[in-house]
């Protein structure tokens, strides 16, 4: 009887909200779409850590990883203000509001260079929200990973991957 | 005699598991068991594998004989596709503008967001389906919309448009999309104008569309949605519990249906400190598209404590068990006098009670009415679904069997072939009318 071979999955998380919630649907459907025979699976999941709450991992083959971003600046909250608007402004508020969390995960994310390695060594890196596609979409020069968002087009790579 | 020819464009068919797809495998199904040989013409599987999810079970309740003819989505559907070594850097940078960018070029062969670009490449397929077995009639089933133009690109063929629901206004709330007069209304008057059928789910979207193109009203009806039994389905026994399983199948359309007063009038009816007095077990997607929301993921995560579970999806090959193994069932749906809910003629077929938590508007309401064993909330209130939930639970601490023969023999009219039958026997009257046979391959008008 051959040994499961190890496939690892990394998970990004940002800004959104719910993120034990997510984690949690992302760990049990990419375990629920490959066969435990054939395949090991393991993962590391990193978060932006918000008002100080330290998560739980679903399963002992799911590290968690959280790491600090930068402290909300008033630039921030113009944006905010902008972004419940209606109309244009509204638009752009909400525009450069993604936009700069994006860079600012990004920017916290490459500063771990560890984590990093962790990531570009898995076989499929998940983008767990939209703040997290910018750094998880940098990865492309640097592995053969798949880089997908959310669990759809992670289940979709998985089993692509797990096809005999 | 020869066999007449079906040319089926559904743009849903399995594996895909969009919500048209259960009614499109039956069409197809029930039109080759009438005699007929059919093509589907269809997405690319593996596309909808990218971006909504598949389920193999599903494949297998296609009938062999039915040859399905896959064709990629020229871009249509990039939006869905998440993969993000396709981003490009405008993508990145502003999803929104790259989205109306993306929209912007590739809605000009049709006016249907997103979906247009699939006309091209599947009229392309139909002009080839008939070219080497000619089609007596074309079927297209919505949505999207698209399909519409596919069915019209074989000229001088008979087609029937199966909207299901309705494309000039939501069904949701009811808001109109186009006016008849519009430019896109007149695109959809010459659809219905030269169609040979035209069918819709329920009566209520029917007169709707009847007040905006009467024209065409004498060829619109209802082709309800229907029950297909899978292997498993059987009559529930009605055996006293104490502690019921409630289940919920169906995609969960968050935003529109009324889950919030559900877990509130739960917790109401079950909760309690000695823990709950029942279980609920919702299986089925979080969206249309298969993606899961963070504040319905953790909503469910703090109904744990409850007895309400979200389970995830489940295979079409499941679907028997699943129902086998509930002692009654929730008929969650969204608001609105148009909606009728792709579910509700299988939960009556279960013979199961049901309780409902919908407006009592809504269109549903009307095909659960005189079921036997049919609990609904009088209102959205907690306090009005915590009722239903209570009154249901009492029934199944002390069952009548007659009142559970009855719901089963009830459900029974909804058996899908029941409902398909005659109309199919219909259409093949159409589909040998000298005056709408085929187009010869040079595409010249026989009725011109």
């Amino acid at each position: 009887m051959s040994h499961p071979k190890p496939l690892t999955i990394c998970i990004l998380l940002g800004a959104g909200n719910h993120t034990q919630a997510v984690i949690d649907d992302l760990w049990h459907r990419a375990v629920g779409t490959v066969d435990p025979a054939e395949w090991a699976l393991t993962g590391t999941a990193a978060y932006l850590r918000q008002d100080g709450v330290a998560l739980a991992t679903p399963s002992p083959d799911l590290q968690l990883v959280a790491f600090e971003g930068t402290p909300p600046s008033r630039l921030d909250t113009a944006l905010a203000a902008a972004a419940a608007k209606a109309g244009p402004v509204g638009i752009i508020g909400r525009l450069l509001r993604d936009n700069l969390r994006s860079r600012r995960l990004a920017r916290a994310f490459a500063q771990r260079k560890g984590l990093v390695d962790t990531f570009a060594g898995s076989a499929v890196v998940v983008s767990g929200d939209v703040s997290a596609d910018r750094a998880v979409w940098q990865l492309r020069n640097r592995t053969q990973a798949g880089l997908v968002h959310g669990p759809v087009a992670m289940v979709h790579t998985l089993r692509t991957l797990a096809r005999p | 005699m020869t066999k007449p020819h079906l040319l089926y464009i559904a743009f849903s068919f399995p594996p895909s598991t969009a919500s048209s797809v259960y009614r499109c495998t039956a069409v197809a199904n029930n039109f080759v068991q009438a005699g007929w040989d059919v093509t589907v013409i269809t997405l690319d599987a593996d596309t909808w594998s990218q971006i909504s999810g598949t389920d193999q079970g599903l494949v297998e309740t296609i009938d062999p004989r039915i040859k399905v003819v896959h064709v990629g989505d020229a871009g249509a559907e990039e939006p869905a596709r998440r993969d993000l070594r396709r981003y490009s850097r405008l993508r990145i940078e502003a999803p929104y503008i790259w989205r109306e960018v993306h929209r912007r070029r590739i809605s000009k062969g049709f006016p249907e967001d997103f979906h247009s670009a699939w006309l091209e490449p599947a009229s392309a397929a139909a002009q080839q389906v008939h070219a080497e077995h000619p089609v007596d009639l074309v079927m297209a089933s919505a949505s999207p919309y698209v399909s519409f133009g596919v069915a019209r690109s074989l000229t001088g063929v008979p087609y029937v448009l199966d909207y299901r629901d309705a494309w000039a206004f939501n069904t949701i709330t009811g808001k109109e999309d186009f006016a008849p007069d519009s430019e896109r209304g007149r695109l959809e008057a010459g659809y219905l104008e030269h169609a040979a059928q035209i069918w819709f789910v329920n009566d209520q979207i029917r007169q709707e569309y009847i007040k905006r193109y009467p024209s065409a009203s004498s060829k619109m009806r209802v082709v309800e949605n229907g029950f297909d039994p899978q292997e498993g389905h059987a009559k529930p026994v009605a055996k006293a519990t104490e502690h019921p399983r409630f289940g919920y199948l169906g995609t969960l359309q968050y935003v529109n249906m009324p889950l919030e007063p559900l877990l509130a009038g739960w917790e109401l009816a079950f909760g309690g400190q000695q823990g709950p007095s029942a279980e609920a077990i919702f299986r089925g997607k979080l969206s249309s598209s298969g993606s899961a929301p963070a504040d319905v993921l953790a909503a469910f995560s703090a109904a744990e404590n409850n007895g309400l579970h979200y389970e995830g999806p489940i295979s079409k090959r499941d679907v028997a068990g699943f129902y086998g193994s509930m002692d009654a069932l929730l008929l969650l749906l969204s608001t609105g006098k148009y909606v009728t809910g792709g579910k509700t003629m299988e939960y009556l077929a279960s013979g199961r009670p049901i309780v409902s938590v919908h407006d009592l508007g809504n269109a549903a309401t009307e095909l659960v009415r005189d079921y036997p064993l049919w609990f609904p909330a009088k209102d959205l209130s907690p306090e009005g679904i915590a009722e239903a939930l209570r009154a249901c639970a009492e029934a199944l601490a002390n069952p009548d069997d007659a009142r559970w023969d009855a719901a089963w023999d009830y459900g029974k009219q909804f058996t899908r072939s029941t409902i398909l039958a005659p109309v199919i026997a219909e259409l093949r009257g159409i589909a040998g009318d000298p005056l709408n046979a085929a187009a010869p391959i040079d595409g010249t008008d026989p009725k011109s």
